[in-house]
């Protein structure tokens, strides 16, 4: 390796170094202050490592790893969505008694794979990224161990992911067996050069597709996600819903586009965009817990990404890009206004809780209101120009089917966010006794402001990310 | 001057979002104050008059605002006669709207939450009708379903308002979503998305493939959004809405913006077969049910929806027959509609402000009471049912001559289906208009009208009747907006004045009929009331089916017991691999019989392990017999020359079997064991499973096997690393890093300890 790589892994460096760093520290000095404020420097440092790192780009590290454009664009979105993880998890675990510091190492090493994954253009990287993002998942999503639905959350995903991954990892021996080779672009080429071939190859991507598949929350892998969701502390729900899937989508995007060519492959990715459309908001309708709504959401809305991959070339890479973003921007903030909301007990959760939110609190339900209509693509939201992007998308790819069901689909999801505004307007009808709602701090109004402000800024100005977009992942 | 004009465009439109901040504070306050805020449309109804005037002369103009232009979407502004036309009537009316509603929302705390809602729903509507960008037309047409929403829903304390007002948004917003779709059709099939370019350009989608969708699609969100039949249902319970929003929306403006975009859309997708023929059949259906209906209701409010059903109706038939004359009388009907439509639900409306209901069986006699109301409701009565001198008078002689001129087996069906329309709908006038006040006797109001509130109705139902004796003010308004539908159209030429045509009988034969059945109107609603559809069933039903899928599938696939997860995890994942077995079909297998005695003794290991382990009733015994599938994979491994794996697997299995045991050991028993049929099913799943996953296995064996890396470094050692014990060459040489790694990773791993340690210690004092 040479100095040039260690400068593009630079961002990669920092975010491990921030979590060796939080662990020594915590060796010698326990405090949630120190140990919130070292991984939040830590991811900042990062953030600001990829500049030096666009300097050298693009290379190859090493063979296992890729740093261009494409990669850092992706990589500062992860980045940036950790940081706001970590702010949320410093106001929700205040609230708790249960041993906090920990819980930002997890965070970074989970940070540390998603990076790996996006970057990786090697089998073995790839499953490496992927494995660095799960393991700490499992002890985040059971992080408060007197909630027995947090535990049972982390026991089915941890069975489930380590299921998962062993297919992916038997997929990858097979492709290896036919083909000789772990190089994803060199397979990526072959594939779409000669077909699938005879038997051990579709047979290897069927089960590499399958493990993307369940960390992508897509139907028919998704059967976890609501569990998940609702029995995870809120602010690693949002990490799931934005880093841990945002990085895998970037990934398929980035490599994986050509071998739609192959026709079964993209015959599979169709059933699973039309399958995780539909059920997603079907399934949504009669959700009264807002964060089982909030997971069947997630699965609709990466099939809505899913048809931005479809449709292919590079009006499809800016419309899942652009859709990323404004995704995580917006999961952030409906995560983060239930976060902010949970008090030592824990969290508001039926719909019941959030009636009359708008009156008790007024900016508050304003962001809330906000992420909600960007989740529907309502108008002046970032969620529209998302949706009508990937939309023009599959039309101009002539993917009739899939933009016709994204279309139908999307009429029915905005059915379900308006139930939870509604319940956000009603007026309190006092019978029910309110849950006591801790006041909130200086971060979490500054965060939650910067998110809303975002998501209306992108969805008056979308030229402001797109700009960014067509430089680097466009 | 006229730059100017060309320039303000998009300032213009958006300004009643801009002014929102002064408008919920303005509107807060009392009456007197709040009334200043109808300037501002009365303002903008000024300016659209001076543009109009300036379209006349030069043509439509276009001013756009750069916004999103790399994504095709474009905040450009396009005014012709017709999206004059709408604004002018949009902000006209809106003004009044206003001046009314700071009266009617006196001293309400929610006063200045609803001029802003309502202002942002006038911007909205405005954008609708003047926007250029398809697709900003479609985001505009969004948000008038939202605003109406907050609006119909405004007294959300009563179920009912919620419910009508999430039925006409998820009803209208469906509309919507077709609109985006039948946006990005037209987009792609024309290549433009700019109603200008593609209106200039003369550009006629009649043979593009997308054809039919895009026509069907339109029609849809048109039909939607004007209450027409079989959607027409959102309108009448719309009804719950304050009434200044329901003679707003439900006259002047949101139920017209179906109507605008079928003229709209005339040029590009319109005159053909199957786009006038859906239109005139459409309309001409609602027209004949909304008007059979406006005369059963009691409720004033339901009357007055039902009639505006009927006129939607009655406007869409007409842009269905598209002669020039049909459109004409299209326009010149929907302006009239908006004035007495408008001033006949304020009617409604102070009267149960000021009385308290609004049933018609309980008002009578209050043309005492409230003499300016009552010449405010028998002005726009008169319009409404067609007496000569007001506008409506005009509508009604260009329907009919239009509809006598019109060619086709149909023309004296539509015009008989317009008679008796007309006729029913002119009783429903006079029974919203004029009963309340005739008579004698009924309820007495406390106190007299304010002005503030009798004003508006009576401007509104006074302009029909100047309009009606001077059409000469609006011929060339209704001329500039006919050629936006149908190009260089000749002028119109109203008049009051046709001769003795075979018009003016049928007019009369109207108004004789209108005198019958109001006469009659008791005995009349008391037979027709039994007679209803339920077209709302459609929409129950589809709501409700939706929420039993949605709580079968929950049912079905979310038990949220894991083993049903990895049951189906299975089933999909050995579903894909037999998929690949089948399709590749099955070639044949390699030569699987060549197997030595000790293989098959790890394979016996292996499968004998798994069973047991399934089998037994104790959590020590499975985790024992998984211990020895582990050692038989270890034990394969070490078979096939790779016995440095097999010590790492037998070491990992030792420590795991030790792990288990410690953390199960109070845990012995598995509890109840499931029935024999699901072991069954479980057990065939499981063969099925691994019996796919070993039949890919076998191929493997025939596959070439690539290189190794150890001859590589046996080779190189010596001379690149000048080094003879090869393991230290590769540590310490070519994977220096690596082992730089490793050591980084003891250390940290160490210090993890170490701080898990101090928590120990911490815990325990």
């Amino acid at each position: 390796m040479q100095s040039a790589d260690f400068l593009a892994l630079l961002p990669l460096i920092a975010v491990s170094a921030a979590s060796v760093s939080v662990m020594v520290l915590i060796a010698f000095h326990r405090g949630h202050r120190s140990a919130a404020l070292l991984s939040a420097a830590g991811l900042a440092a990062a953030f600001a490592a990829l500049w030096p790192a666009a300097r050298v780009a693009p290379r190859t590290v090493t063979g296992l790893l890729t740093v261009d454009s494409t990669v850092l664009f992706y990589s500062g979105l992860l980045i940036a969505a950790t940081f706001v993880v970590a702010v949320l998890s410093y106001g929700y675990f205040e609230k708790r008694e249960t041993r906090r510091e920990e819980f930002y190492i997890l965070l970074l090493v989970a940070l540390c794979g998603a990076l790996v994954l996006v970057g990786s253009r090697h089998l073995v990287s790839l499953f490496l990224g992927l494995e660095l993002l799960s393991v700490p998942l499992y002890g985040m999503i059971a992080y408060l161990p007197e909630q027995r639905r947090s535990l049972e959350a982390g026991l089915k995903y941890l069975i489930l992911a380590a299921a998962s991954a062993a297919f992916l990892l038997f997929g990858a021996g097979l492709i290896y067996a036919q083909t000789g080779t772990l190089d994803l672009p060199g397979l990526v080429s072959l594939i779409r050069a000669a077909g699938p071939g005879s038997l051990l190859l579709p047979a290897g991507l069927a089960l590499i597709i399958a493990g993307f598949g369940f960390k992508l929350a897509v139907v028919p892998f998704h059967l976890w996600t609501p569990d998940v969701y609702q029995g995870a502390p809120a602010p690693v729900a949002a990490f799931i819903a934005s880093v841990s899937k945002g990085a895998i989508l970037a990934l398929l995007v980035r490599l994986f586009a050509p071998v739609l060519e192959v026709a079964s492959v993209a015959l599979i990715f169709t059933i699973i965009a039309i399958a995780s459309m539909t059920a997603g908001n079907i399934l949504a309708l009669l959700q009264d817990n807002v964060k089982r709504l909030l997971a069947y959401s997630s699965i609709a809305h990466i099939g809505y990404m899913l048809v931005g991959f479809l449709a292919g070339g590079q009006m499809a890479a800016t419309a899942v890009a652009y859709y990323l973003v404004a995704y995580s921007i917006t999961v952030l903030g409906a995560f983060g206004a239930i976060a902010v909301l949970a008090n030592g007990h824990g969290e508001p959760e039926s719909l019941a809780d959030y009636r009359g939110l708008f009156w008790r609190r007024p900016a508050l339900g304003a962001v809330f209101t906000f992420m909600l209509l960007s989740l529907a693509g309502v108008p002046v939201t970032a969620g529209f120009f998302a949706k009508y992007y990937v939309l023009a998308a599959g039309v101009s790819a002539t993917v009739w089917l899939l933009a016709l069901v994204l279309v139908l689909t999307s009429a029915v999801g905005a059915f379900y966010y308006l139930r939870v505004l509604v319940a956000l307007y009603a007026r309190p009808d006092g019978r029910r006794e309110v849950r006591e709602e801790p006041p909130l701090s200086r971060a979490d109004w500054v965060l939650l402001g910067t998110l809303a402000g975002l998501l209306l800024s992108l969805g008056v100005f979308p030229n402001l990310l797109l700009a960014v977009i067509r430089r680097t992942a466009g | 001057m006229r730059i100017a004009l060309n320039a303000m465009l998009p300032l213009i439109v958006l300004s009643p979002f801009f002014l929102l901040p002064l408008v919920v504070r303005l509107g807060k306050q009392r009456a007197q104050w709040a009334a200043l805020l109808a300037l501002w449309p009365a303002v903008l109804a000024v300016y659209f008059g001076a543009l109009m005037r300036q379209v006349g002369q030069a043509g439509p103009v276009q001013a756009s605002l750069g916004w999103a232009a790399s994504l095709g979407l474009e905040l450009s502004f396009y005014a012709d006669g017709l999206s004059l036309l709408f604004a002018l009537l949009i902000s006209g009316v809106g003004s009044l709207i206003v001046l009314f509603s700071s009266r009617y929302f006196d001293q309400d705390p929610r006063a200045g939450r609803f001029q802003a809602i309502l202002f942002a729903f006038m911007g909205s509507m405005l954008g609708l009708v003047l926007a250029d960008n398809l697709l900003a037309l479609v985001a505009f047409w969004e948000l008038t379903g939202f605003t109406s929403y907050l609006l119909i829903g405004f007294e959300h304390e009563r179920a009912e308002a919620r419910s009508a007002a999430l039925q006409a948004l998820i009803v209208t917003g469906a509309g919507g979503m077709a609109l985006l779709a039948a946006g990005v059709l037209i987009g792609q099939a024309a290549g433009s998305f700019n109603l200008s370019a593609l209106l200039a350009r003369g550009v006629r989608l009649e043979d593009a493939a997308s054809y039919p969708f895009v026509a069907v699609l339109v029609l849809l969100a048109a039909f939607t959004k004007s209450a027409q039949t079989p959607f027409h249902f959102w309108l009448p319970n719309a009804m719950t809405a304050p009434t200044p929003v329901s003679a707003y929306l439900h006259s002047a403006t949101m139920v017209k913006a179906g109507l605008y975009l079928v003229a709209r859309m005339t040029p590009l997708v319109g005159e053909t077969p199957l786009w006038n023929g859906l239109v005139t059949a459409v309309g001409a259906i609602t027209m004949a049910i909304g008007a059979w209906r406006s005369v059963a209701e009691t409720d004033l409010k339901r009357v007055l929806a039902y009639s505006t059903v009927s006129a939607l109706g009655l406007i869409m038939m007409l842009l269905g027959v598209g002669t020039e004359a049909a459109v004409a009388g299209a326009l010149v009907y929907l302006s009239a509609h908006a004035g007495y439509k408008g001033g006949l639900f304020l009617v409604a409306g102070t009267l149960e402000h000021e009385v308290g209901t609004r049933n018609v069986t309980e008002l009578s006699g209050l043309r005492r009471s409230m003499p300016v109301l009552a010449v405010a409701g028998l002005l726009a009565a008169c319009s409404m049912a067609g007496i000569p001198l007001f506008l409506g008078f005009t509508g009604k002689e260009l329907l009919y001559d239009s509809l006598l001129g019109a060619g086709g087996g149909w023309g004296p069906l539509l015009l008989l289906a317009a008679v008796g329309a007309s006729a029913l709908m002119g009783a429903a006038a006079f029974i919203a208009g004029w009963s309340p006040f005739a008579g004698s006797g009924g309820p007495a109001p406390e106190h007299k009208v304010p002005a503030a509130l009798a004003a508006p109705p009576l401007i509104m139902a006074a302009a029909g009747l100047a309009a009606g004796i001077w059409p000469g003010a609006i011929d060339g308004v209704i001329g500039l907006a006919v050629s936006g539908v149908l190009g260089d159209a000749p002028p119109v030429r109203l008049s009051l004045w046709h001769g003795l045509t075979p018009v003016l009988g049928l007019s009369l034969l109207t108004l004789a009929l209108v005198a019958v059945l109001f006469r009659w109107r008791i005995g009349v609603r008391r037979r027709i009331e039994p007679l209803r559809m339920d077209f709302e069933r459609g929409y129950t039903l589809a709501l409700r089916g939706l929420d039993a899928l949605s709580a079968w599938s929950l049912r079905a696939l979310q038990g949220g017991s894991l083993r049903a997860y990895v049951l189906v995890l299975i089933m999909i994942v050995g579903g894909l691999v037999l998929t690949v077995l089948i399709s590749q079909g099955l070639p044949g297998f390699p030569d699987v019989m060549d197997v030595q005695p000790q293989e098959a003794a790890a394979a016996l290991l292996i499968v004998g392990g798994a069973i047991s382990a399934a089998r037994s009733k104790s959590i020590i015994t499975a985790v024992l017999s998984l211990g020895l599938t582990g050692y038989g994979v270890g034990l394969t491994f070490l078979l096939f020359g790779a016995p440095d794996l097999a010590m790492t697997q037998f070491s990992v299995e030792t420590l795991t079997a030790v792990i288990f045991v410690l953390v199960f050991y109070h845990h012995r028993s598995v509890g109840p064991m499931s029935t024999w049929p699901i072991r069954l099913r479980d057990s065939l799943m499981a063969v099925l499973f691994g019996g796919s996953i070993a039949a890919v296995l076998l191929f493997v064996g025939a596959a070439d096997t690539p290189l190794r890396l150890s001859g590589y470094f046996a080779e190189n050692a010596l001379p690149l690393a000048h080094g003879r014990n090869i393991v230290n060459v590769i540590l310490v040489d070519f994977r220096a890093l690596d082992t730089m790694g490793e050591i980084t990773v003891l250390s940290t791993a160490a210090l993890g300890v170490f701080a898990v340690l101090r928590l120990g210690r911490d815990m325990k004092s």
